[in-house]
This record gives structure tokens, C-alpha cells and sequence, in this order.
């Protein structure tokens, strides 16, 4: 009897346990773009065995991300290193340190590199642009929002002209507004180099300015809830995430062919757009340190200069470096 | 007597038959003599590929769709998403419609509402259902109810207020109640009216499956067709199109047989 009710009681704290340690284990909702980083993630294992879950949730644009973290259905969300600067600028009351809704919370990009720009501003070689002074009187794709609007701003400025001097023709998202110019409907295109790759390797198109010329960071990012962060379980479950994460970088290096593959079949790329996006998709997370933050801030105030933004922000609200060591953030190199 | 009218018969089908035949071969002839244009032009250097693919690259497409299996896993889903919301939303709107068709209480109470409600494209509502519902399944279904409401809750409306008021009149001289006057009178003559109405809205249901499965989706025919809008792909796009395409004829068709079995009673322009 005894036997029985010590071995009935050694079994209900055995369940209770386990209900408990499930019950502890904390969920990331993570968001990404597109399907690609994910698989990568799966791929190199660097998450195996971690102490915390993560459920992978595919949203496509900034918009869709911000709408997910402000309704608490993510933690984290994907979207370019302009984002929150407008976020922050169309918001109803001013950001301050204490009440910033959301942080950035991680940044990452691929080595300085011109043959694998994030950001370029391309014509047509059929228009015969030369200078960014010859971009005058020309069509000009871009769209809304987000590095590709700050990269069209600044390359006007560059330029030395206004969009008086141009004929921008504006669209919604990169994707359509680089449809337009590779189809030829524009002579100028502001944007992603791997959404116009096929034109530029056919030579129907060339690239004026890159990310570099324009002094644009053009980083990736997850931003997180303030209260996300200030949740002590999750703050430790996204230490450890980022810290995992920091190792991912290294297999990616290492596995050239498996990451194409992987990036190929998952998004459904051509040859050539998997071997881009494997090289734009490499690099490391970057510091949030003085220096990317004063870059940042040229480009919102780019932003504000040129209209896109209502109000002048401070990046520096919208940034939050506390995971930079597990990260083993570095800043970006020059390649060739 | 009965000689000639086995003659007439013969006489009378085989070139229906016939006309049947040619008039088959007719609607095919413009699509089939488009597509070996179309691959001609593309063969012969005169179309880019990004532009507009050759029907040979968007062949090659549905292969790679399907060899990684995402074709064959994005039909049963995608058809899922879209036969619930429209069950949901065709049975809601015609709920609606019909009560909001007997009843000017009941119209007055929701129709103004309901008809500004219709007028909001549901794309622009994505960002919106991902705050109010997350981004499971609820948000997408939603969505999709939100495309097929409407089309069945208008033609139910219209149809039951389109009905002639002397046929109701008929029924109260009879004695008929309120229940058998729908069911022998209202019901009947409003039915095409209703079924266009689904017919609509099952489009509108395949429609919707683009907007909704933005929100995290990892299968699907709108995820394929927002995947591949994302990296310029092209030839996955108009194959995405052409399965939409080939989807809303077969809807259209089911909703022709349904018709043909609900309303035996009315003729058919397209018998002899």
C-alpha cells in the first residue's frame, strides 16, 4: 500500500513536472519575409537544443510586420533599417526613451561590396546616363518608404538636381516599381540590385550609385515590443536566440552550395538570383554604435528633407543595442 | 406518322451533334492559335523573357512547382481556405439577403451599413485583420468571408425584391402563410438570382485566397504567386494566374450544374 501510493505519488510529480518545464519553456514568434532565412536557420541547426522555441512566421513587407507586433501576434519583425524611423514619425504622440513602442533590436547585412549592392540607383543603358547629372529630365522608378526611398532621395542629392528635374514615376513596393524598369518603361530605377539583376547582367542596365555612394547602411532588421523586452523570460530567451544566431553566420560561409540550394529551392530562384541573394544574405549582424547611428540619421533626415517624413526623429529611439554582444556584432567591410 | 418522326429525329441530332462538335472546336481554336503565336514570338527572340515568358518556360514552371511538391500541397490548401470562407460568407450574405429581401426592417436596420462595408477593398483590410485576429487561419478565413458576403447577400436582396408583387398577392388570396409563401413563391423565383450570387462570390472567394495568404503563409496558390511577384519570377506568376484561371472555370462550371438541378423548371437558352 505504502509501495503503491509512493510510486502513484512519484509518477503525478513526474507529470506535474513536465507540465511545468512546458508550460516555463518560452515561444519566440519570429517573423521574417520570406521563407529563405528560416530554411537557412533549420539548415545550419543552429538552434538545436536551445533552451526556448521558435515558431517561424512569414510576413511579407514592413506594413504586415508592424501590424503583427503592435496586435502582439510577434515578437520579433523583419523589415528594412528605415522602417521605424518612419514609424516614428508618423507616430500620434512623439517618441521619447520611456515610451518608444518598438526597438530595433538587431541589424545585419552582407560585407560592402559592389558587384553584391543591396541598394542601388541603375538606368538603362539604352538612355545613355553616364553621370547622376545626366539622370535630369529622365524617368525615374522608386517607391514608397523604406532604404529604397531614402537611396532615391539621396541620389538625387547626389545628383545635384531635385525631383522638379525629374519624371519619378512612384510605386507601392520594390518589386513593381522594379518590373517597370527592367520592362523598360523607365529610364532610371531606385531599389533592391536583385530585383533588376537580369537586366544589369544583359547589359540592358548599369548601376550608377550603390549603397556605399549613397552612405545608406541598408540593414535587415528584427525590431521587438518594448514590452517584449522588458518581459524578463523572453529577454533571456532572445539573448540566448541571438547568441545562437551569431554562429549562423560562420556555416553560411562555410556551406556555400548547401545555402544556395536551400535559397534556391525555398524561393523558387533562378541560378543566378540564388548565387546574389546567397552573397547579399552572408555578412554578420553590425554594432549599433556611433557611427551606423549617425548614418542612420542622415538617411531619416534625408527622409525629412525630401518629404517622405513628416516630422524630424532621432534614430537613436528607435535603436536598442543590449543584444550586440550576443550577437558578436561587427561592422561591415569593405570587399571587393 | 410514327416513321417520320424517327426520321426527323435522326435527321435532327446528328447535326446537332455535328454543330456540337464544331462549335467545340471553335472555342478552341482562338486560345490554341494564341498560345503557338505567343510560343513563336518567343522562339524567335521577339518577346523578353521577363516580359512575358514562352508558354514552353511557363510549362517548365508548373514542373519545378510540382517536382518540389508545392503545387500539389498549394491546391488542397488554398481550395480549403477559399470553400470555407465562402461557405461561411455565402451563407451569411444569403441569411442576410433573404431577411433583408422579406423583411424592410431588417434592411433598413443593415443594408446601409452592409453596402459600405462592400465598397472596402478587402486588401487594404490585411494589415488591419493581422491586429484584430493574428495571423493564423482566423485572419485568412475572414478575409475570404469578407469577399464572398457580399455577392450573395446583393443578389439574394435583389432577387427576393425583384419578385412581382402580384405573385405574393396571389398567395394571401390562396391563404398561404408567411413560410409557405417563401418556400413555394419567394425561394423559387429568387433562386437565379441567388445562385448568380454564389457564382460571384466563389470567385471572389478565389480572389481573396491572394490577399490572404500574405499572412504567413508557407503554402498555398497565393503564397506561390506572392513568392514569386517578390523575386521576379515571372513565369511562376502567369502559371499562378492561368491555375486561377482554370479554377474559376471549374467553379464556374459546378455552379452551372448546379443551377441546371436547382432550376429544372426554367428553360435554357443553350437547348435545341
Amino acid at each position: 500500500m505504502n509501495h503503491t501510493l509512493k510510486g502513484l505519488l512519484l509518477a503525478a510529480s513526474v507529470v506535474l513536472s513536465a507540465h511545468a518545464g512546458a508550460a516555463d519553456r518560452v515561444t519566440l514568434n519570429i517573423a521574417y519575409q520570406d521563407a529563405g532565412f528560416p530554411a537557412l536557420i533549420q539548415k545550419s541547426g543552429v538552434l538545436d537544443g536551445a533552451s526556448f522555441d521558435v515558431k517561424w512566421v512569414l510576413l511579407t513587407g514592413p506594413a504586415a510586420n508592424l501590424s503583427a507586433l503592435y496586435g502582439k501576434a510577434i515578437d520579433l519583425g523583419h523589415m528594412g533599417d528605415t522602417s521605424l524611423s518612419i514609424e516614428q514619425a508618423n507616430a500620434r504622440e512623439p517618441w521619447t526613451a520611456q515610451n518608444a513602442p518598438l526597438k530595433i533590436v538587431a541589424g545585419w547585412r552582407n560585407d560592402y561590396s559592389a558587384s553584391f549592392a543591396r541598394l542601388v540607383t541603375a538606368v538603362r543603358t539604352s538612355a545613355h546616363i553616364d553621370t547622376p547629372q545626366a539622370l535630369a529630365g529622365h524617368t525615374w522608378a522608386w517607391n514608397y518608404g523604406g532604404y529604397n526611398h531614402a537611396q532615391y532621395l539621396v541620389s538625387l542629392v547626389k545628383a545635384g538636381i531635385t525631383e522638379k528635374d525629374i519624371k519619378p514615376i512612384k510605386f507601392n513596393d520594390g518589386a513593381s516599381s522594379a518590373a517597370a524598369f527592367v520592362s523598360g518603361q523607365t529610364d532610371a530605377y531606385s531599389g533592391d540590385l536583385g530585383a533588376i539583376l537580369p537586366a544589369v547582367k544583359k547589359g540592358d542596365a548599369k548601376v550608377l550609385l550603390n549603397d556605399r555612394d549613397t552612405g545608406i547602411p541598408a540593414l535587415g532588421v528584427w525590431t521587438a515590443r518594448s514590452d517584449v523586452l522588458a518581459d524578463p523570460a523572453k529577454n533571456k530567451a532572445l539573448e540566448e536566440y541571438f547568441s545562437r544566431l551569431s554562429g549562423y553566420w560562420a556555416w553560411h560561409r562555410d556551406h556555400q552550395a548547401e545555402a544556395t540550394e536551400v535559397l534556391q529551392t525555398t524561393l523558387k530562384l533562378t541560378p543566378e538570383r540564388a548565387a546574389y541573394e546567397y552573397q547579399v544574405r552572408a555578412g554578420a549582424f553590425r554594432p549599433f554604435d556611433d557611427a551606423l547611428l549617425a548614418q542612420e540619421q542622415k538617411v531619416a533626415d534625408a527622409l525629412y528633407d525630401g518629404g517622405a517624413i513628416k516630422r524630424k526623429v532621432d534614430v537613436r529611439l528607435g535603436f536598442d543595442g543590449r543584444y550586440n554582444a550576443a550577437q558578436q556584432a561587427v561592422p561591415a567591410r569593405e570587399v571587393q | 406518322m410514327t416513321v417520320k418522326t424517327l426520321e426527323y429525329r435522326f435527321d435532327s441530332q446528328a447535326p446537332a451533334s455535328r454543330a456540337h462538335g464544331s462549335s467545340a472546336a471553335l472555342r478552341l481554336l482562338v486560345p490554341v492559335v494564341l498560345v503557338v503565336a505567343w510560343q513563336l514570338c518567343a522562339s524567335l527572340g521577339w518577346l523578353d523573357d521577363f516580359v512575358l515568358p514562352s508558354p514552353w518556360h511557363i510549362l517548365l514552371a508548373y514542373q519545378e512547382l510540382w517536382h518540389t511538391g508545392e503545387l500539389q500541397a498549394a491546391l488542397p490548401v488554398s481550395l480549403a481556405r477559399a470553400g470555407l470562407g465562402l461557405a461561411i460568407g455565402g451563407g451569411l450574405g444569403l441569411v442576410l439577403g433573404v431577411i433583408a429581401g422579406l423583411s424592410a426592417h431588417a434592411e433598413r436596420l443593415y443594408d446601409a451599413p452592409l453596402q459600405m462595408v462592400r465598397t472596402i477593398p478587402f486588401i487594404a483590410l490585411v494589415p488591419l485583420f493581422v491586429v484584430w485576429f493574428g495571423i493564423g487561419e482566423l485572419a485568412k478565413v475572414l478575409l475570404i468571408v469578407g469577399a464572398a458576403i457580399f455577392p450573395v447577400y446583393l443578389n439574394a436582396y435583389h432577387g427576393i425584391r425583384g419578385i412581382d408583387k402580384k405573385l405574393l398577392e396571389l398567395g394571401n388570396s390562396f391563404a398561404m402563410s408567411r413560410a409557405e409563401q417563401v418556400r413555394l413563391i419567394v425561394l423559387p423565383l429568387a433562386m437565379p438570382s441567388i445562385l448568380v450570387g454564389w457564382r460571384y462570390a466563389a470567385g471572389s472567394a478565389l480572389l481573396g485566397l491572394v490577399a490572404a495568404e500574405q499572412i504567413n503563409s508557407s503554402a498555398g496558390l497565393g503564397y506561390i504567386l506572392n513568392n514569386a511577384n517578390q523575386f521576379q519570377r515571372t513565369d511562376i506568376i502567369i502559371a499562378g494566374i492561368l491555375i486561377y484561371a482554370l479554377l474559376g472555370v471549374l467553379v464556374d462550371i459546378i455552379m452551372r450544374q448546379l443551377e441546371r438541378v436547382l432550376l429544372t423548371w426554367r428553360p435554357r437558352h443553350d437547348q435545341p
